[in-house]
């Protein structure tokens, strides 16, 4: 693993698993540290100067923690060691320090462990601790009350995570807008009831530190309310810094809860709740808390965007500069009729959904099957016709239907990623505006999830990399306040999702000079625009000068590209010298249809997916060339193409032989292009993808199977595979020199 | 289940019932494989299917004969016989697809075994079980006999399905296929 993608990893992976286990012995900070260490050191290579480095910072790091905090004695002792191995490391980077120093850390890890289980016995939770709050280290001892949970119990605790998730959401909105436009009544009236709603619920639960936490944030709003003092500046960062902690806590509950633990509360809420106190004084200027003593970990987490919004039919979402935005802000319960914009909605298992759409394409298939039936097809009543007309033309409505059902808006999505802009702007000092358009536009659950990944990554390069600070964008003549647009929209059979920053757009010539560094291209090859630009996804690749904690380590856009390929998406850039960057991403509505040309091999049939096929011709004599008596071409209009044929490539038996007589379909896979022989094009379908079945296993050149119309199984050719087939060695005689033969051509 | 094959005492009189016996005792699907008998733990057998059309899957080994359509579902389907090593035969009316679906490492698996003939489900009494003879260094693997049932004058063997095509055969399917 590289170093860059490890960190990637452990980043995200610390942002929403590991930092629960973190907080819990005094001087966490350093058991933090230390977990980060030891991973550190596994991954490290003496004769990789760049881990070593990484590891004396970490050390560094921590022999610093360890001057700021008191540490049990045991804990202390232990640190001590493993300093002095790193010491030993830094005169003398070989293995053996390394493995030396691996020791100290995995002794340091297990007291600190240790010391973790003997504190946790002999604690008791007491609730007045957190109420006054601010400095006690009165962090373990929370929610001990959850550790016996019922069925029930849980049960609440699901309801109270999702609908507390969803009044985050709520909750972030209803501020951006206060943010932008100032707070109105209505605006603090909204998150008012997000935060006594969950107050109330976690109460009840017994989740004392949600309820202390969101009982300040309150009570600040109520005074707010009440107009003691505008909710703006620093209380509004507050405010922010709530949601975004209340939401990481949730997260952690979750985790918790799912995996039958302890639930451990996070010891940075003591000092939010002391600092929400303190705003929460008519004197509070908000000078005593600067923007830098923000405590990092209210970052919203990579984990926060991805947790699985409930399925539920569309609510009309609320564009983000709308004023009115408030407005919608839902009351909570069943109050309702506050706003009437809310269609009602009810909640659903999703495995339920899903199965009603398994059935629904079981019923398609059925409904094929009966209607192509001999007996029923050759029958001459009109009343039969007229009957599987109606019964065609329900069974449609009801895939569509079932199709719906699965289809989310992409406003939950959108909403977290400029919730994240905002986040990322403020600390790399950069004013961002983030514009959301089309944010209704449904796109497949599953896609709505796998998205957010690769939004996260791009909206953070276009902040970093495309947005300059406020002087530069003063002396381009722009305004100071750059702007990321984030729009969606259905294009045909397809969902369009833009990101375009007024940024000072890609820099033509750092790419080139770092892609030629790089050793990724030959100085002397000409490029088009849209291929070096698209050189920015290549695996590694920054033009940034330093690593920032935001982007820069060369990862994003890679994983951006993977993503939107296992969408089957694809995605352009357009960019303009200082007016700004726009990616294009193209996606599929959903992943569980491809259209697909069905073709005959002998007495068997495949499924070629249309978007890989280029065109199909029947070829004549005149076009057929070989070498050496086997490796057989096409030339194509001056193209010289390798020709594959079907039937010998799957085994297929009773293939047309004579190629004149059959059928070259040609694809496109991975850039390259093949000829493939078939028998003949069947006819054109839309069909479902399903797995093959476990204990298939992968099956070479096949990606997938689909049920035909007659009810049979029909396999997906694999056409990646197939194309990239003509670069393996074994096929260069023909291939290879016939593909480069092809470009010249 | 080797080693508990291993560590079982043979029933030495009809009165006696062998270890293994008694784990194995219960309802067996029985069919047939030639003049073969096998008995399939009736737990993990999910439905009996009439033989329809099989898809052929390119490049796998000769016992996968192909994926079926179960409603709506594909999966796999294994010729019983080539996976045996016996001969392929004609199908006739009475071939049919045994469903069975059990847990595999955690992985839930369904697949279909197509048999000559279904014959019926047997109750089999722990005295009526005998752990698997011992071939030595035979040439063919036999681990997925869990024990020789006797019913009548019939013997039985008692399939461990998890084993017949396990996961790293499947894995193996997978990469003989990609060679």
């Amino acid at each position: 693993m590289s170093w860059g993608l490890y960190r990637e990893v452990k980043n995200q992976g610390r942002a929403g698993l590991s930092q629960k286990e973190v907080r819990i012995v005094d001087g966490c900070r350093v058991k933090l540290d230390v977990e980060e260490l030891a991973s550190a050191i596994v991954v490290a290579d003496p004769a990789d100067a760049e881990s070593i480095a990484q590891v004396k910072k970490l050390l560094a790091g921590l022999a610093e923690d360890a001057k700021h905090q008191e540490l049990i004695e045991p804990v202390g002792e232990a640190l001590q060691d493993a300093l002095t191995a790193g010491k030993l490391l830094e005169q003398n980077p070989d293995a053996k320090a390394c493995a030396s120093v691996g020791e100290a850390v995995e002794s340091l890890q297990k007291t600190i462990v240790a010391c973790h289980r003997a504190r946790a016995a002999s604690c008791k939770f007491k609730q007045s601790q957190l109420a006054t709050a601010g400095k006690a280290p009165a962090k373990a001892q929370s929610l001990a009350a959850v550790k016996q949970r019922d069925a029930d119990t849980i049960a609440l605790i699901g309801e109270f995570l999702s609908e507390g998730e969803e009044g985050l959401s709520r909750a972030d909105q209803i501020l951006m807008t206060a943010e932008r436009n100032g707070a109105s009544s209505d605006a603090i009236n909204g998150l008012f009831r997000v935060f006594h709603t969950i107050k109330g619920v976690a109460g009840f639960l017994e989740l004392f530190d949600i309820q202390s936490l969101a009982h300040t944030t309150e009570t600040m709003l109520n005074c707010c309310r009440e107009g003691l003092f505008p909710l703006s500046g620093g209380r509004l960062d507050l405010v922010f810094d709530s949601t975004a902690v209340m939401r990481r806590i949730l997260i952690e509950l979750r985790v918790a809860v799912e995996g039958s633990r302890e639930f451990a509360s996070a010891e940075d809420i003591a000092s939010l709740v002391g600092r929400l106190q303190a705003a929460a004084d008519v004197t509070w200027s908000g000078a005593e808390q600067p923007q830098s003593a923000k405590p990092a970990s209210a970052e919203p987490s990579p984990a926060a965007v991805e947790t699985p919004a409930p399925i539920t039919a569309p609510a009309p979402a609320v564009a983000i500069e709308e004023p009115a935005a408030a407005a919608t802000a839902r009351p909570q319960g069943n109050d309702g009729g506050a706003d009437t914009k809310i269609r009602p909605t009810i909640k659903v298992d999703l495995e339920r959904v899903d199965r009603l759409v398994e059935m629904i394409g079981e019923l398609v298939v059925v409904e094929a099957m009966v209607v192509g039936a001999p007996e029923i097809s050759h029958s001459g009543s009109a009343r039969v016709r007229n009957c599987l007309g109606q019964l065609a033309k329900v069974t449609r409505d009801l895939q569509d239907v079932g199709m719906r059902m699965r289809m989310l808006p992409v406003s939950a999505v959108f909403q977290k990623m400029a919730r994240m802009a905002r986040d990322v702007g403020r600390k790399a000092g950069k004013q961002v505006r983030v514009v959301l358009s089309g944010e209704t536009t449904e796109m497949d659950r599953s896609m709505v999830e796998q998205i957010s990944d690769p939004l996260v990554h791009m909206i953070r390069n276009s902040i970093d990399h495309g947005i300059e600070g406020p002087e530069a964008r003063r002396r381009a003549g722009k305004a100071e306040e750059g702007t990321v647009r984030l729009s969606a929209c259905h294009e045909g059979g397809s969902v369009v999702i833009e990101i375009a920053d007024d940024g000072r757009g890609l820099n033509r010539d750092a790419i080139l000079k770092k892609a030629v560094a790089q050793g990724l291209i030959d100085p002397a090859d000409p490029m088009t625009e849209d291929e070096i630009n698209s050189l920015i996804f290549a695996p590694g690749f920054s033009t940034a000068e330093k690593v920032t904690d935001i982007s820069g380590r060369g990862v994003g856009m890679d994983v951006v590209r993977r993503n939107i390929d296992a969408m089957r998406g694809r995605i352009a850039i357009k960019t303009v010298p200082g007016q700004g960057t726009t990616f294009k991403i193209t996606l599929p509505l959903t992943l569980a249809i491809i259209d697909g040309m069905l073709v005959a091999c002998g007495n068997e049939r495949y499924i070629i997916p249309t978007l890989s096929i280029v065109e199909s011709i029947q070829p004549e004599a005149s076009m057929l060339v070989t070498q050496g008596g086997h490796n057989e071409m096409l030339n194509m209009r001056g193209l010289i193409l390798p020709l594959l044929r079907m039937d010998r490539l799957l085994g297929a038996k009773g293939g047309i032989q004579d190629a004149t007589k059959a059928l070259v379909v040609i694809v496109e896979g991975v850039g390259r292009r093949v000829g493939l022989l078939v028998d003949e094009v069947v006819s054109q379908q839309q069909v479902v993808i399903k797995s093959m079945g476990e204990g298939t296993g992968e099956v070479k050149f096949i990606s997938g199977a689909a049920i035909l119309s007659d009810g049979r199984v029909g396999l997906i050719v694999n056409v990646e595979e197939i194309t990239s087939l003509v670069s393996d060695k074994r096929h260069r005689g023909f291939a290879g020199d016939s593909a480069s033969a092809g470009v010249e051509a | 289940m080797s080693s508990q094959s291993e560590s079982t005492e043979r029933t030495n009189g009809a009165g006696e019932v062998s270890a293994i016996g008694a784990q194995l005792a219960g309802k067996y699907m029985t069919f047939k494989l030639a003049n073969e008998e096998y008995g399939l733990e009736i737990l993990k057998v999910r439905e009996i299917i009439g033989l329809m059309d099989i898809t052929r899957v390119p490049c796998t080994q000769e016992f996968m004969s192909g994926v079926i359509n179960l409603r709506g579902k594909v999966i796999p389907v294994i010729d019983l016989r080539l996976k045996f090593a016996m001969e392929r035969c004609q199908t006739t009316e009475q071939t049919v697809i045994i469903v069975v679906q059990y847990t595999l490492h955690g992985r839930n698996m369904t697949m279909g075994l197509l048999v000559d003939q279904v014959l019926e489900v047997l109750s089999i009494e722990a005295t009526q079980i005998e752990p698997p003879p011992e071939f030595g260094t035979s040439t063919l693997r036999n681990d997925f006999i869990l024990g020789i049932g006797k019913s009548e004058k019939r013997v039985i063997f008692l399939l461990d399905i998890g084993r017949v095509l396990n996961a790293d055969e499947a894995t193996e399917v997978a990469q003989a296929a990609a060679s």
